[in-house]
């Protein structure tokens, strides 16, 4: 209703708790809305790749559309998503799958390219400035990993300009607003603070809350 | 495979006989030496109920080594045509045991490398990975039951083969990158993007002045709600219904999500949760 007309088409639904009982009605509750239902299944590493597969097949039952694997604390390792894919991938058959991963081991990156190896349907990026660390992997960066890797659909120039722009955009936002660059010593971050500190001089501008 | 496991150029024998000449040789000569397994390399989507294609070949590398051959007609500028069958090449592996075999035409599987048309390589890089197949219980029948048992045999044995340091190999096999569908890719950015990296201080101005270059890099979508983003938005005083509708005409071309998180407060249940998060963001 609200949500549709708004603009709004899909929506991750997310019980941390993975009662089916009360996720059901939730999932179906968003298709009557019109909305495409993702039910989100929480990973984590105490919970067999067989029991994930059975709480995975259980949200297909509920009706959702896609299923996607979070690991909201950044847990999951290589050797697990090897095993923990191909397992829900035979639960949920042509059902697709997405990928929510978190960087906080630094290990997000290579989980997304392992992830593409394997087989996986949907990731959830973000721009730089806005990735790794406690967030999600860099869009970018994934996208010229993949193109170096020969993975995936090949992306072009064009959208990889276009991802520096984002990226520089939210590069400057931070800069101008006082909050954190995009990783430690990254060079959008780096560039942009100079740019702008030059800027800053140039016409003296006060109020800038430029870090570093 | 018959030459492999015998020796005999057997089209030097046929073009013998064509021309009047008895074979070159007896039965009791033919000592079959060791296993050879063959895989036709097809222009055809594993994905897509192996569906042809007609499409250029951009790149093509076959694998090379003790018992590996590759029968083929293919190149790099060679366009795949619609009037005959899709096969593009035979791989055969020959070695002294069975076993031996399918890891040599493993290894090959890995590094062919063709990028244009989706092949079979994947296909039977995952059947060969089998446990039904390593157990001798193949069959003629291996179908679409078994496909996804095929697909997660592969998948183990890719990774069984990064952690033999030859990462990469199997991830050759998938060097139809033309025509693989693109992943869906979620902006998260103006969720939990900056809920993690900027401690959820992004308002609703910041994120109309980047919605149009965030969609300019063309996600599948973008993401515009979720629980701590809609708490910091209510918190700040600002409309989510009036952010996302804004975002809306930002971003005209892009699908939106929301997430939600179901409460886990006692007392709440099923459709009463959602009833609650929508009601949250219901105008005032």
């Amino acid at each position: 209703m609200n949500w549709r007309k708004r603009g709004v088409s899909e929506v991750v639904v997310i019980d941390p708790l993975m009662a089916i009982g009360r996720l059901g009605p939730v999932v179906k509750a968003a298709k009557s809305l019109g909305l495409t239902p993702i039910a989100a299944l929480p990973f984590a590493p105490a919970h067999s790749d067989d029991a994930l597969q059975a709480q995975a097949e259980a949200l297909a039952e509920a009706g959702a559309a896609r299923v996607m694997l979070r690991d909201e604390a950044g847990l999951l390792s290589p050797d697990r998503l090897a095993t923990l894919l191909p397992a829900l991938r035979a639960g949920l058959g042509a059902m697709p799958i997405d990928l929510h991963l978190r960087c906080q081991t630094a290990l997000g990156p290579m989980l997304a390219l392992d992830a593409v190896r394997i087989g996986i349907d949907g990731l959830d990026t973000a721009f730089a400035p806005l990735a790794n660390g406690a967030s999600v992997p860099a869009l970018g960066t994934l996208l010229k990993s993949l193109r170096m890797l020969a993975l995936n659909a090949p992306v072009s120039e064009q959208r990889l300009h276009a991802i520096g722009e984002a990226d520089r955009l939210l590069a400057e936002i931070a800069d101008r607003h006082g909050f954190a660059p995009a990783a430690p010593g990254s060079s959008i971050s780096r560039r942009t603070r100079i740019s702008c500190q030059e800027k800053s001089r140039q016409s003296s501008c006060k109020g800038s809350t430029l870090s570093g | 495979m018959t030459e492999m496991i015998t020796g005999f150029d057997l089209v030097a024998e046929q073009i013998r006989v064509a021309a009047g000449l008895p074979l070159s040789f007896t039965q009791a000569d033919v000592r079959l030496e060791g296993h050879a397994i063959e895989c036709r390399i097809n222009a055809e989507d594993p994905d897509r109920n192996f569906l042809p294609r007609r499409v250029l070949i951009s790149r093509w590398d076959e694998p090379t080594g003790e018992g590996i051959r590759v029968d083929t007609h293919c190149y790099a500028g060679y366009t795949v045509p619609p009037y005959y069958d899709s096969l593009l090449g035979k791989l055969i592996a020959h070695a002294a045991t069975r076993e031996q075999a399918v890891e040599r035409m493993r290894r090959a599987l890995g590094e062919l490398r063709v990028e244009g048309p989706a092949t079979t390589a994947i296909f039977h890089d995952a059947v060969l990975g089998t446990r039904r197949l390593r157990e001798r219980q193949r069959h003629d029948a291996l179908g679409r039951r078994d496909l996804s048992a095929a697909a997660q045999g592969g998948l183990e044995s890719r990774q069984g083969r990064r952690q033999a340091g030859r990462e990469g190999c199997a991830s050759c096999c998938r060097g139809e990158a033309m025509s693989q569908p693109e992943l869906r890719y979620t902006d998260v950015s103006l969720t939990d993007g900056q809920s993690a990296r900027w401690a959820g201080a992004m308002t609703t101005p910041m994120m109309l002045a980047a919605a149009s270059r965030l969609a300019a890099a063309r996600p599948a979508a973008i993401e515009v709600v979720s629980p701590a983003t809609l708490r910091q938005c209510v918190a700040r005083g600002e409309n989510p219904w009036q952010r996302i509708e804004l975002l809306r005409e930002r971003c005209p071309d892009v699908a939106l999500r929301a997430s939600i998180a179901l409460l886990t407060e006692h007392g709440r249940r099923g459709a009463d949760v959602i009833s609650t998060e929508v009601a949250t963001l219901l105008p005032a």
